[in-house]
């Protein structure tokens, strides 16, 4: 009897053990300084909403498949490439975008937006604390490169492949740190990935390359490689391979695989003018702060004799390298870099005590930054203000109100928006599918017309163009402003719009098109943010 | 850095051994004389020599060609002239004949009057000395001169790092390429040799090498005179100073402290040459100018190419990041020890030149004698025994010989000016003195100022300090980016000509105005004049050059 009395009570201790450990979990030091890392995002991302060119296409193309069902097989977008084969090698990433514009308009997107790039630095946060076992050290690292990784934080499909990269990460020290089942997420990982963005093949590569560090042991100075089990290593080599069969589960077949190596290898008019693929500029801030961090982690070499595994010294050294020949690659350096650098901080910051803890002052605390971050939230007329100031959404408006005679040239980072708001009926010269206009010869035209070369005119003429909506201040609008033959008849502080001379004179009769310019100096950076 | 017993040239016990193996064959005064001469033979024509010779003719090969077609003449290229190198000609003259230096602007129509000072006098002066002397070919001469110094200077402090030639010989040979984007004609050329003595007269005196560092107030002399590169050999000095004050070990980092002796040595010479620094013509204000420029010249460092960060999508920024990041996987791997000085400087120096490219003249001679020891435990010592000192010979005389046979002739080098210049347009303005003032490319400013001054007065040149302060730079930038006020600010100026090349977009807009008229054209360099003005069309027929035409108002085929 005294048995059957006690039992219940046992349970009951055991269940209000498991309830206080889940509440002491929830509420522990290290989930508040992820609230605080959101918080950090919330500061920066809420005074911009950091749209780019490409995103609007995207959200068209995602809307499309939305709407048909299927996947454009020739494009119909675009009066030069017209009929040609795109490739939207990026549908899942799309969709997700036109689903966020579905549910809330702009305010869908900017919480898509503020949604992922917090995702990003929890789970940065939470891989640096998996390497580093130490979560101060991990905050302190996280907050150090949060001005390189947000260099890259626009709303884009590569987002989402961030996010993918950094599960890879985490499920590979987690397999490496004995949690042997936390490797079976990647190959579905792997078939969202594919059809998500082309990033899929980093994951890839460093599968194969925490595969390849584990195959000899070595041991050189501060640089070591420690062999798997052979259990581990038949346990990557099969979780690598189903990653592979995954790879033709796409729209596209095989395409969408060789696309990624293609693009590195076969588009260099995109490397050699597309600003996240030229070099790092270090005259920036951001970079600055790489600079520093790069230099103290190599000068710490010498002055603590760090140990490094192989491939985690590979990943930093080889992102840095990209990094600085490639500024889309600054995110990688921040992913890889943060564990490192945290691990050298570790040595002077305190670890983390779970006894010492304080529930219920981090419950409040992170009340406090949820209630915080939701008073914060811009209105929907803030980020239509937001949105006016750096792409053509006036010239687009008094484009629907006036008929302009077309086919009309458009600046490249006004394409997406264009093809956003009147497309497929406006077709645009070019817009952020470098790649594609490449192919088709269309880039290097786009580049010689807004360099002004000097076979810019005849371009124009070889296309038929016979009007143009470009940014203000651009050489290319100089150019037609001084000449006689094109007359310009929209202009506010980001765009202007000019019409062939001949044709503006017989449309004259239905529409006038009186010059525009309400308030043409009233922004120092015309159309600053539209590349 | 560390010690190792092999020396730079042969050995004394080089000279002994081969003295007692004289010895033992005979002892008669002729055979010792004999073994002597041999000596001294197989002392000049080591192996040192002959990698010495190798280095320079990778410099030749990197100054005068296009690097891959190497000693073909038809790729002989003419990158070490540059526009300022021209204007500099023309300063070092001016100063070589009137015997003052200018305080003003006297070549621009822009900045006309307004304060200048030669600052790079000396160096101005010895490249009007080589035009002098031979024109181009001088010119080409000196350049080839400099570099040999900054390359055999650069491989014996890498010796000096290393204490093995055949290491010092890899990491200098690497090095190259990116030693060779500061390879142009300029009064900075001899700042870069200025500051390599200075680094190893400092290396050697960190050896124990005490008398060599009297040599720094000299240099430090010429140096303020020549270039505002002499602030960083001051802060070189600095560097090595402050590193000697403690007593320090930090993991692999290490400073000795100086001996009582030779820190007051040190000090001595830092004040001697900061005095030296001063005895300049214009005073003090020579050395205050690199401040001045670092703090008050935004606009310069934001446009100009070596002031911008280092261009990684070029081969040599590609280059230098490999070096970079490969030479500290060798420092994790290989665990070797520092000296606080170097490890200081290879930070400031790295930092500086991924900011400015212009500091690859710092980078470079600081990462080199580091990467030579860190590459050293791969090159065997010197072995003296297996030297052949006339298989040496015959190579370095067949190297220099090369060199010598394909030393570009005046002919093909005024050929290659010419070219890259706007020679027929110059010929066409002087025929026209009526059609300036004439905006110019900025580039061709100093050919323009040596072939045009003091008839024509340049818009702008590469003597950009003035120009930033009168705000001609910012005009400038707008005219050239066709901002919407292009008009505007060439009526500013009064500018009733332009002198672009014809790809250039001005030349596309004013082709488009009709308010410009073309009114010469060749395959360098187009001029518009303002239609209704200057000199008559017609004349200008008597003035065609060579391979230029005298075009009417072209219409481009785009307008259609």
């Amino acid at each position: 009897m005294a048995t059957e009395t006690m039992l219940p009570v046992h349970e009951q201790e055991v269940e209000r053990s498991v309830f206080q450990r889940a509440v002491r979990s929830c509420f522990s030091f290290p989930v508040l300084m992820g609230a605080l890392l959101v918080a950090l995002n919330a500061v920066i991302m809420f005074p911009t909403f950091r749209l780019e060119p490409d995103t609007w296409w995207h959200m068209k193309l995602g809307q499309q498949i939305l709407l048909t069902g299927h996947w454009l097989k020739a494009d119909i977008y675009s009066f030069t490439a017209f009929g040609n084969h795109p490739l939207a090698y990026e549908w899942l990433g799309e969709v997700a975008l036109a689903l966020a514009y579905k549910a809330g308009a702009l305010r869908g997107l900017h919480t898509l937006l503020f949604f992922l790039t917090s995702l990003i630095l929890v789970l940065t946060y939470y891989y640096v604390t998996l390497r580093s076992r130490n979560p101060k050290a991990a905050l302190v690292a996280t907050v150090l490169t949060i001005p390189l990784a947000g260099m890259c934080f626009t709303l884009r499909p590569q987002l989402l492949g961030y996010v993918f990269l950094l599960i890879t990460l985490i499920c590979l020290e987690r397999y490496k740190q004995g949690l042997q089942k936390s490797l079976w997420i990647l190959p579905p990982l792997f078939l969202i990935w594919v059809n998500t963005h082309g990033s899929f093949i980093l994951g890839f590569c460093v599968l194969g390359l925490y595969w390849i560090c584990g195959l000899v042991p070595f041991k050189s100075g501060g640089l070591i490689m420690e062999p798997w089990q052979p259990r581990q290593r038949i346990h990557l080599e099969i979780v690598l391979l189903s990653g592979c069969v995954t790879l033709p589960f796409t729209p596209f077949w095989g395409q969408a695989f060789i696309f990624p190596i293609e693009k590195a290898l076969f588009f260099p008019q995109q490397s050699a003018h597309i600003q996240e693929w030229l070099p790092m500029n270090f005259s920036q801030w951001e970079p600055k702060v790489m600079l520093v961090l790069l230099l103290a982690f190599l000068a710490a070499q010498v002055a603590y004799r760090m140990t490094y595994h192989v491939e985690e010294l590979f990943l930093v050294l080889f992102t840095a390298y990209m990094t600085c020949v490639h500024t889309r690659f600054v995110i990688l350096f921040a992913l890889v870099f943060a564990p490192v650098m945290a691990s050298l901080l570790a040595r002077w910051t305190p670890t983390y005590e779970p006894e010492n803890d304080k529930p219920v002052v981090n419950a409040v605390l992170i009340v406090v930054i949820i209630l915080a971050i939701g008073r914060a939230v811009p209105t929907r007329k803030e980020l239509s203000k937001r949105v006016a100031s750096n792409f053509p959404v006036e010239a687009v408006d008094y484009l629907r109100q006036h008929s302009v005679p077309g086919p009309m040239y458009n600046d490249y980072g006004f394409g997406g928006y264009l093809l956003w708001a009147l497309g497929p009926e406006h077709k645009v010269f070019i817009d952020g599918r470098g790649d594609f206009y490449e192919q088709a010869g269309v880039f290097s035209d786009y580049i010689s017309v807004q360099d002004v070369h000097p076979n810019a005119l005849a371009i124009l003429q070889t296309y038929r163009v016979n009007s143009c909506i470009i940014q203000r201040t651009s050489p290319l609008a100089t150019l037609l402003r001084a000449r006689s033959d094109w007359k310009e008849i929209y202009k506010d502080p980001i765009s202007s719009i000019f019409v062939r001379a001949p044709l503006l004179q017989s449309v004259a009769a239905v529409d006038p098109f009186p010059i525009k310019s309400s308030s043409y100096n009233s922004i120092a950076n015309p159309g600053g943010g539209a590349r | 850095m560390l010690d190792r017993n092999e020396k730079f040239n042969q050995p004394d016990s080089t000279g002994d051994n081969t003295s007692t193996s004289a010895g033992s064959r005979g002892n008669n005064a002729s055979s010792r004389g004999h073994f002597a001469v041999t000596g001294i033979f197989r002392k000049i024509f080591s192996f040192h020599l002959f990698l010495a010779a190798l280095l320079l003719a990778g410099a030749y090969v990197g100054t005068f060609t296009n690097g891959h077609q190497a000693f073909s003449p038809a790729s002989q290229s003419l990158r070490w002239v540059e526009s300022d190198t021209l204007w500099h000609i023309t300063v070092g003259n001016l100063i070589l004949n009137t015997h003052t230096w200018p305080t003003h602007d006297i070549y621009s129509f822009t900045a006309h009057g307004s304060p200048w000072i030669a600052y790079e006098w000396l160096g101005e002066v010895i490249m009007a000395l080589a035009w002098r002397a031979g024109n181009l070919h001088g010119l080409a001469v000196l350049v080839m001169v400099i570099i040999s110094v900054i390359i055999l200077g650069l491989f014996y402090l890498a010796y000096l790092g290393s204490k093995n030639t055949k290491s010092a010989f890899a990491a200098c040979a690497v090095l190259l390429p990116l030693s060779a984007i500061s390879w142009t004609l300029r009064p900075q050329l001899l700042g870069y040799v200025f500051l390599i003595i200075t680094l190893i007269v400092l290396k050697k005196f960190r050896q124990g090498h005490t008398k060599s560092i009297w040599i720094l107030p000299l240099i430090f002399l010429l140096w303020t005179n020549t270039h505002g590169t002499f602030v960083l050999g001051f802060g070189v000095l600095g560097v090595y100073w402050l590193s000697g004050l403690k007593e320090l070990q930090f993991g692999d980092i290490y400073g000795r402290r100086w001996t009582p002796r030779e820190r007051q040595q040190l000090e001595l010479i830092a004040l001697l040459s900061l005095i030296a620094s001063i005895i300049t013509p214009y005073g003090t204000q020579l050395a205050a100018y690199p401040l001045e420029m670092a703090g008050s010249q935004p606009m310069i460092i934001q446009i100009v190419q070596e002031w911008q960060p280092l261009d990684f999508s070029a081969s040599y920024g590609k280059l230098f990041l490999v070096l970079f990041l490969a030479f500290w996987i060798l420092v994790i791997m290989r665990q070797p020890k520092f000296r606080l000085e170097d490890m200081v400087m290879l930070m400031i120096a790295s930092a500086e030149t991924i900011m400015h490219a212009r500091f690859m003249v710092l980078f470079v001679p600081v990462f080199a004698p580091m990467l030579a020891e860190s590459i050293t435990p791969w090159f065997p010592p010197y072995d003296e025994t297996k030297d052949h000192p006339v298989l040496n010979f015959g190579l370095v005389g067949l190297i220099l010989a090369a060199m010598v046979f394909f030393f570009p002739p005046n002919t093909r080098l005024n050929q290659q000016l010419a070219s890259e210049m706007p020679a027929g347009a110059v010929q066409y303005l002087a025929a026209h003195p009526d059609v300036g003032p004439t905006f110019n490319y900025f580039f061709w400013g100093g050919y323009l100022i040596q072939n045009r001054w003091p008839v024509d007065k340049v818009f702008i040149d590469g003597r950009l300090d003035i120009y930033e302060y009168s705000g001609v730079l910012a005009d400038y930038m707008s005219i050239m980016s066709l901002k919407p006020d292009v008009e505007s600010l060439l009526s500013k100026y009064h500018v009733n000509s332009c002198l672009v090349p014809p790809e250039n977009p001005l030349a596309i807009l004013l082709g488009s105005s009709p308010g410009w008229k073309e009114v010469y054209r060749d395959g360098t360099s187009v001029i518009f004049e303002r239609s209704g003005t200057g000199s008559n069309p017609a004349n200008a027929s008597a003035a065609t050059p060579v391979n230029g035409k005298i075009a009417k108002r072209k219409m481009l085929s785009a307008t259609g």
